[in-house]
């Protein structure tokens, strides 16, 4: 453009001519303009700024509370769960240390510690009906079980110093015998067709049963033919049995 | 109160019962593979309940934990009490091969047993060993 005063060359941007120094009237008004132009464009950009911050600050919270509650509710599930995710876990584990936990087994076995031999079964998850120890051990962990329980129910029952107890520790001993010698003595037909070697079977079964009637004429004052006679007998008749002999124990001492 | 002060509100809500589940989670998984303590073993040797210390100590072997010295002379305890418990059956059955077992057994608890060795004696007086 051109200076109304002394027609030489300017732009719009000089507020004064640089050739006559006088003002350039429209320059004043268009550094108005660009100046409000620059107000609103920067008023604009900060608004469309925080709108977006807010929103995205926003939507980043909602994500976060998202994932947490996600978080939150496969760890109650995973905690709800543990014992059947455990479970598989050390049943796999007792599956790939088959040879390292058969040789304890085995050893338990041959000293006739066959308390230890259940516990080590119950502890490592060790599992009669799954391969690979069902072919070798599945009736005798079975028996191992219902020996224990007929053990714990006996050292109950022979130690008992309280006579208020007496019908409880008759009953859990009946109990813990009557199905000891049901299933697993009296080859009952329930179990005819479970797996496991017979002959260490046979062997354990044979032990334990020794074991139960001495412990019931050292420690119940069970006469060798009462004990020897005890598995014959019926639930009812076990129960009669060993309460006489209990209340009779506890008036001998 | 802005919204995204009520969302950061909710959010320190959920961490903590975050924090709560992992817990649980974590105490869930240790229950299942309980083992038993000193102190267990102490308070039941104290009430003479030494079937809970053998029984104990069959559980404590079967997950191979709790192997220190500190625990040792318990487990001689449990191993003394089963071997004098069968000792006593197998010799008024007069089965003296698996007495002699269970006597050379009872031998060696002993010299485990250090300083809980005065509990043979109760062990004896419980199970009327002669």
């Amino acid at each position: 453009m051109k200076c109304e005063y002394c027609m030489g060359t300017l732009s719009l941007e000089d507020e004064y001519c640089p050739h006559c120094g006088q003002p350039n009237k429209h320059a004043k008004q268009h550094i108005k303009d660009m100046k409000r132009y620059q107000s609103e464009f920067e008023n604009t950009r900060k608004y469309v700024y925080e709108k977006t911050g807010r929103y995205t600050d926003t939507t980043v919270r909602v994500i976060v509370i998202a994932v947490l509650i996600v978080m939150i509710m496969v760890t109650f599930l995973i905690g709800a769960n543990s014992w059947s995710i455990r479970s598989s876990w050390r049943r796999a584990s007792a599956n790939r240390h088959y040879a390292k936990y058969s040789k304890i087994m085995d050893q338990y076995l041959a000293e006739e510690d066959y308390l230890s031999f259940n516990t080590f079964c119950n502890e490592n998850y060790i599992r009669s009906y799954e391969e690979p120890y069902k072919e070798k051990y599945c009736l005798v962990i079975q028996i191992a079980g219902s020996y224990s329980t007929v053990q714990d129910a006996l050292l109950y029952y022979c130690f008992l110093e309280d006579e208020d107890y007496i019908e409880q520790a008759v009953d859990r001993t009946v109990d813990a015998l009557d199905y000891f010698y049901r299933y697993y003595l009296n080859q009952d037909d329930y179990y005819t067709d479970l797996y496991g070697e017979s002959e260490i079977f046979e062997q354990a079964a044979s032990v334990m049963e020794y074991n139960i009637e001495q412990m019931l004429v050292a420690y119940g004052n069970f006469t060798q033919e009462e004990a020897a006679t005890l598995p014959a007998l019926s639930k009812t008749k076990k129960a009669v049995l060993l309460e006489e002999k209990l209340e009779e124990k506890m008036q001998n001492e | 109160m802005s919204k995204r002060h009520k969302l950061d509100i909710v959010i320190m809500i959920l961490c903590l019962i975050l924090l709560f589940a992992l817990c649980f989670a974590i105490m869930q998984f240790r229950e299942d593979e309980y083992t038993y303590s000193e102190r267990s073993f102490y308070y039941s040797m104290c009430s003479d309940n030494y079937d809970n210390i053998a029984s104990m100590t069959r559980t404590n072997r079967a997950q191979g934990k709790k192997n220190q010295a500190a625990y040792q002379e318990y487990y001689a305890l449990a191993d003394y009490y089963e071997a004098a418990l069968y000792y006593n059956i197998y010799t008024k059955a007069g089965d003296t091969e698996r007495a002699e077992i269970r006597k050379k057994a009872m031998e060696d608890a002993v010299s485990r047993m250090g300083t809980l060795s005065p509990q043979k004696q109760r062990i004896d007086e419980i199970l009327k060993i002669e």
